[in-house]
């Protein structure tokens, strides 16, 4: 990316102070004027909203003596305005939508009666809203509808936003160079996120999700714990009208093409989708539910040499319920339930190992929330109590015992059990339980039987219950007061709440005070399998149920602040504070931070054809529960060997056990007491975000953008390794600091621990008008750092630390995306998506031999070192090949026909059958070089929906 | 207005792209997977060890030595920068081959660099960015020549079977103590070595960082015209035979050592330390191929207390 500019980043910081970051809210205002044929305001006309977004009643007001009205706090829905004045004729403003957040600009032109008596303006919304602050988009379900998703999910439907990129991290996308657990998500103003993870924690009713709002840069100050972006899931909810529809998706090994190996994968889905929504009571309570069924068979790609995969099977039943009450104009309740419960089956897809050996996996969690709305211009009122919770249960999980006498420092059991195995577990007996995560607390009444495999006599058993159990809970409350000022150097929202939340980790088994053995097959390194040596490592918490909590306080206060309708400043902060306890009660994390915020938005030459926009931004990441988990805990690792016919006498005691001996010429043990620890004074990750940016009407419904934005990251949330004397390639442990060859792992604020992204982004939006649409985007970025993902292991190493900063996974140099639709008078209708990215970078890691893992690097991050690895002149940087996917929807609706809303659908993912590599394998092992994932072939997916 | 504006941004969308550096940011360490065969230095970096030491007997004595192999007699060239004509302190040599490459000595004529005033040591790390950021105008090669072998800098012990010594990074950086008791210190630095040990000298290489060994930091000798190296041999101890061997026969294996003067093709160094009897002073013999006996420690172990253990092809010496 090159050096920064000291003058740019100056200029930036002075073009800041006169800005905002974004419009975040759960409700939507129209702010409007009535003005005269000469553009005169005109106070006193009566204006009234209706709409079946409208519960309570409509609404009513009468203009200023500035001709100015305003209806705020308003659900995302469809409205109406009608004006009317004596002498004038009716103003109508036909539809009008409001997304989640906007704030609509109205304007009633009041024409002296003359003879006709309604004036009914049809005219969209201007391109160019010059009110916004976001950046980002808000994708709504008529526009989704008709476009050709890979699966029909919201996670997915974020890849058509300019600045993500929704692949980077299983469903969690990198926003503007973030990181994958770095973004927050919500739905109808609940946060959502995993409180561990800090990433999505629940699936959801696709056809329930009426607006996707994804904000990619300048947050508002409402949102805290987020550097990277937001995703607020508006769902859909009731009105005066009974609605009804429903949906069936379906696609199978019929519907798709051979992958790169030529073969077709096993793989088929089906979704059932019914959503109900009307009235309880008109205008006082409206109801809404939805049911997703959802089954699925997935088969991961066969790679040259490899037996077919058995497909992962899974069923969902997502659910939702939603009470939407106003007992006046004033008053607005909603009461929201929702749970996405589903069931896997052989997860892991190990081509070598027994079905009954795989593992399942059954998840889920509930949602529920109950908010207030107080409607009392000029105030506005919001209290949010909400609970979200979302377990986790993995299972059978594989077992070890043994009667080799291990001894960790007094944390391993009197039993000489190994604990959890995790690794490829390949035994005397030839037998590759690769992939056995195994767990030994056989005693515990806590879990019950999974696979136990005894490492003395090979012997296995298979059991049926759950071993490893996690259950996550945010409990919330949030509370806001807007107040809506005129005439005081123009006119302000001002905006104060308060956000809370507690939040908790339960994990059973995670360590369960026994040991935890890595079994590798390969640990000298040779590229031979074998079978017969280990990795031992022991944590000493000693217990079987982890429980670890956070809790957050967070005050936050903003003003949209309006001068002469052609400027909108957004000046805001938020101060939070947020503590973590680790599972023995101790608070290890502790911060409190003061978060400025700015954004603008300007009407450059008061016509609405060009906007300005800019903005500067601090974020915070204020903790999580993985740290929490992570601090306190130790592990202490030793090596040992196996003993057998096939080894020999390795201990040379006349006897060939066939057992583990642990090995006591390789006393190189990392970990300790105390061996996970949080450094005194830690920082919290900190976003410095940048960006200014320009808009223009190319007509009444087209637009394009040109933004640039950058943001600078520090003090990512990483540990280092402490206490070793590591040799200078970092590949052996060669002293300790303190004798005892431990190693500690510190959660601290390390100089370095950084990202640096930087990016012009080019978007085209043309609104739905003469049958169509389209959208794009064209960013030219570049993503550099030494860290993007969370406690990585790039400083456990202090010598290899070097090489650490260089072109991160993200980082696609250039990425096209452009989506759009036609519908044709008939009722059939096409849809199509383009994207292009540009390779990601990656490394070639080399063996460590202290810790028998890939992890080294001998060329910066991003190279291979080349021939020569003293010679940094022939390093070669490592990209992905460039991937492009076309996919298209077509539907016929016969409703034209029949007057049935009945929709016929088709949908195709990567048309051209395209095989992009999308992995390539970096280790330096044979195989090197080679790929080892592909792109998804050619699918189609056949649906009817149906609408009443 | 409206091009005024568009102007702005499209500066401000420039000025975004941003420059080039001057510095070596990165850095990172020589790396061998296998230490090339021939060259000065040994590596056995699974052990720790980078040199390692063997032991002879002569008249009664033991005797460790280490082998820092044959190389060329002509220098490579070491960059030494400079302030005003005095070498910037902190910032190491900079050099631009190794004992893989042909023109690897380990016999460095000094170049001298003239840098800026607000030069910050070690900001430059390779010979690449110091001719971009000075020229060769700002060189002047001395006659100045000095030895210094490099080594694999994976291993840091000199292991020796009588007496362990310790290898030092010459940085501050600190190395585990192997005779760490619970009482001493754990871990030792530079101002912890002993007379025995060894004390590397510190180097980049295309902005990575190597170490060399100098057994005798202060000397150093003078480039002839025609590219010999003069004085060298009078500079250095040499002996035909190991000191304290009376008879000038160490033993039976152990041969005459013939010594040459300067301007040869080659020189293969040999380093002896006297263990047995406490003195630790490094001397070093220099003699050419053509007679010699270089030492090679995997198929011509040289181990034992007495003489009747120096038999060829007995153990490993170490």
């Amino acid at each position: 990316m090159g050096r920064w500019n000291g003058w740019l980043g100056w200029l930036l910081v002075a073009l800041t102070m006169f800005a905002s970051p974004v419009w975040a809210q759960t409700t939507s205002n129209i702010l409007g004027t009535a003005e005269d044929a000469n553009g005169a305001p005109v106070a006193g006309i009566k204006v009234v909203l209706g709409g079946e977004a409208l519960i309570g009643g409509a609404r009513e007001t009468l203009t200023a003596t500035d001709g100015s009205f305003r209806f705020i706090g308003l659900l995302p829905g469809g409205y109406t305005v009608t004006a009317t004045a004596e002498g004038f004729r009716t103003f109508a403003s036909g539809d009008v939508y409001l997304s989640l957040g906007e704030t609509m600009d109205l304007t009633a032109l009041m024409e002296v009666k003359t003879g006709e008596d309604v004036i009914t303006t049809t005219a969209p919304a201007p391109v160019v809203d010059t009110k916004k602050t976001t950046m980002g988009q808000t994708l709504s379900r008529s526009e989704l509808k008709n476009l050709p998703l890979p699966r029909r999910s919201y996670q997915q439907a974020t890849r058509f936003v300019a600045g993500v990129d929704p692949d980077a991290g299983g469903g969690n996308p990198s926003i503007h160079g973030s990181s994958t657990y770095s973004n927050a998500y919500l739905v109808d103003g609940v946060n959502t996120t995993d409180p561990s993870t800090n990433t999505f924690s629940l699936n959801f009713n696709y056809d329930a999700i009426c607006d996707i709002e994804v904000q990619t840069g300048t947050i508002s100050p409402e949102y805290g714990n987020v550097t990277g972006g937001v995703i607020n899931l508006v769902t859909c909810g009731g009105s005066n009208e009974h609605h009804f529809d429903t949906s069936y998706y379906f696609s199978n090994k019929d519907l798709t093409m051979e992958d790169h190996s030529g073969a077709k994968r096993d793989a088929s889905e089906q979704t059932f989708n019914v959503n109900a929504g009307g009235p309880i009571i008109k205008d006082k309570l409206w109801y809404y539910a939805s049911l997703q069924y959802l089954k699925t068979q997935t088969q991961i790609a066969k790679l040259p040499g490899e037996a077919a995969h058995p497909p992962e099977e899974s069923e969902g039943f997502y659910w939702l319920a939603k009470l939407t009450g106003a007992p006046d104009t004033h008053n607005r309740f909603t009461l929201l339930f929702q749970g996405d419960p589903r069931y896997f089956n052989n997860t892991l897809q190990n081509p070598t190992v027994a079905k009954e050996a795989e593992e399942h996996q059954d998840q889920g969690g509930l949602l529920a929330s109950l908010r207030w709305d107080g409607l009392f211009d000029p105030f506005v009122a919001k209290v949010q109590l909400a609970y979200k919770s979302s377990f986790l249960d993995i299972f059978p999980q594989a077992r070890a015992k043994s009667s080799s006498a291990f001894n960790f420092g007094n944390s391993l059991s009197d039993k000489n059990d190994f604990g959890v195995t995790s690794g490829c577990l390949v035994g005397p007996d030839g037998v590759n339980y690769c992939g056995a995560t195994a767990s030994d607390v056989q005693d515990s009444p806590e879990f019950g039987n999974g696979l136990h495999y005894n490492l003395d006599t090979g012997e296995s058993t298979v059991g049926d219950s759950a071993d490893y159990y996690i259950i996550r809970e945010r409990t919330q409350g949030t509370a806001s007061l807007s107040r809506f000022v005129d005439s005081v150097f123009g006119k302000h929202e001002l905006k104060a709440g308060v956000d809370t939340a507690l939040m908790s980790d339960t994990e059973t088994d995670r360590y369960p005070g026994g040991a935890t053995a890595f079994l590798s097959t390969d640990q000298d390194g040779d590229g031979v399998a074998d079978p017969y040596s280990a990795r031992i490592v022991a944590s000493d918490n000693g217990a079987l149920k982890q429980v670890v909590k956070g809790n957050v306080m967070a005050l936050f206060a903003l003003d949209n602040w309006d001068i002469e309708d052609r400027i909108r400043l957004q000046p805001g902060v938020r101060i939070e504070k947020a503590a973590y306890d680790n599972y023995k009660g101790d608070t290890v994390l502790d911060f409190k931070t003061v978060a400025p915020r700015f954004g603008f938005s300007a009407d450059a030459f008061g016509d609405k054809q060009t906007r300005i926009h800019g903005g500067y931004g601090q974020l915070f990441e204020t903790g999580n529960l993985t740290l929490a988990q992570f601090v306190g805990t130790s592990m202490q690792t030793h090596r040992a060997y196996y003993e057998s016919e096939l080894s020999g006498d390795l201990n040379g005691d006349g006897i060939i056990s066939n057992r583990y001996y642990e090995d006591p010429d390789n006393q190189s043990i990392r970990g300790g007491p105390s061996g996970r620890k949080v450094q005194d004074g830690l920082e919290p990750m900190r976003t410095d975000e940048y960006q200014v940016g320009i808009e223009q009407a190319l007509s009444d419904d087209a637009s394009v953008d040109l933004t640039y934005i950058r943001r600078d990251t520090v003090n990512a949330w990483e540990d280092r390794g402490l206490g070793q004397i590591w040799n200078q390639a970092g590949t052996a442990v060669v002293g300790s600091e303190d004798g005892s060859y431990s190693q500690v792992f510190e959660v601290a604020t390390i100089k370095g621990a950084e990202r640096k992204y930087e990016a012009f982004e080019l978007s085209l939006n043309k609104q739905f008008a003469n049958n169509w649409s389209m959208a794009g985007s064209y960013t030219l970025s570049w993503l550099e750092g030494s860290t993007v993902e969370l406690l990585t292991s790039d400083f456990d190493n202090p010598r290899q630390v070097s090489y650490g900063y260089g072109p991160l996974a993200a980082d696609h140099r250039h990425v096209l995306k452009m989506q759009g639709a036609y519908l044709f008078p008939v009722g059939l209708s096409v849809g199509a998506s383009y994207e292009f990215e540009s390779g990601a970078p990656y490394s070639k890691l080399f063996l460590n031999d202290e810790d028998g893992g890939y992890t080294n690097r001998r060329s910066p991050r991003g190279t291979d070192p080349g021939a020569d690895p003293n010679d940094p002149s022939d390093d070669q940087d490592l990209t992905l090949p460039d991937y492009t996917n076309i996919s298209l929807h077509a539907g016929y609706s016969l409703k034209k026909l029949t007057g049935q809303d009945l929709e016929f659908v088709a949908n195709i993912n990567n048309l051209l059958n395209l095989q992009a590599v999308t992995g390539i394998e970096n280790t330096d092992i044979e195989g090197y070089g080679l790929p080892n994932s592909y792109q998804r072939p050619f699918t189609a997916q056949l649906g009817v929906t149906y609408a009443y | 207005m409206k091009r005024r504006l568009w102007m702005v941004y499209a500066t401000l969308a420039l000025a975004g792209c941003g420059d080039s550096t001057d510095l070596d940011t990165f850095y990172g360490p020589i790396i061998y997977d296998g230490f090339p065969d021939g060259a000065a230095g040994t590596n056995d970096p699974d052990n720790g060890r980078s040199f390692f030491a063997s032991s002879a007997i002569s008249e009664g004595s033991a005797y460790d030595y280490f082998d820092l192999g044959a190389a060329s007699a002509v220098p490579a060239k070491a960059y030494l920068l400079t302030k005003g004509g005095t070498p910037v302190e902190g910032q190491y040599l900079i050099v631009d081959t190794l004992p893989d490459k042909e023109d690897y000595s380990p016999l460095w004529q000094v170049v001298k660099v003239e840098v800026g005033s607000d030069y910050e040591a070690n900001s430059i790390k390779s010979l690449e960015t110091l001719k971009e950021n000075f020229g060769t105008a700002k060189f002047t090669e001395t006659t100045a020549v000095t030895y210094c072998s490099v080594i694999n800098p994976d291993a840091s012990f000199f292991d020796s079977a009588a007496n362990q010594k310790l290898v030092f990074y010459g940085t501050g950086e600190k190395i585990g103590n192997p005779n760490y008791d619970g009482a001493n210190s754990p871990t030792l630095t530079d101002a912890d070595a002993q007379p025995g040990d060894i004390v590397l000298t510190p180097f980049w290489h295309k902005r990575l960082r190597g170490f060399c060994y100098n057994p005798t930091p202060a000397k150093s000798w003078t480039l002839g015209a025609d590219g010999s190296i003069t004085d060298i041999a009078a500079s250095f101890e040499q002996y035909e035979t190991l000191p304290n061997d009376e008879t000038g026969d160490p033993g039976s294996s152990w041969g005459a050592l013939p010594v040459v003067g300067a301007g040869l093709d080659a020189v293969t160094l040999l380093t002896a330390a006297l263990s047995a009897t406490g003195d630790q002073a490094l001397s070093v013999s220099a003699f050419d191929g053509a007679d010699s006996y270089e030492l090679d420690l995997v198929n011509r172990p040289v181990i034992g207390a007495s003489p009747e253990a120096l038999v060829e092809g007995s153990g490993s010496g170490i």
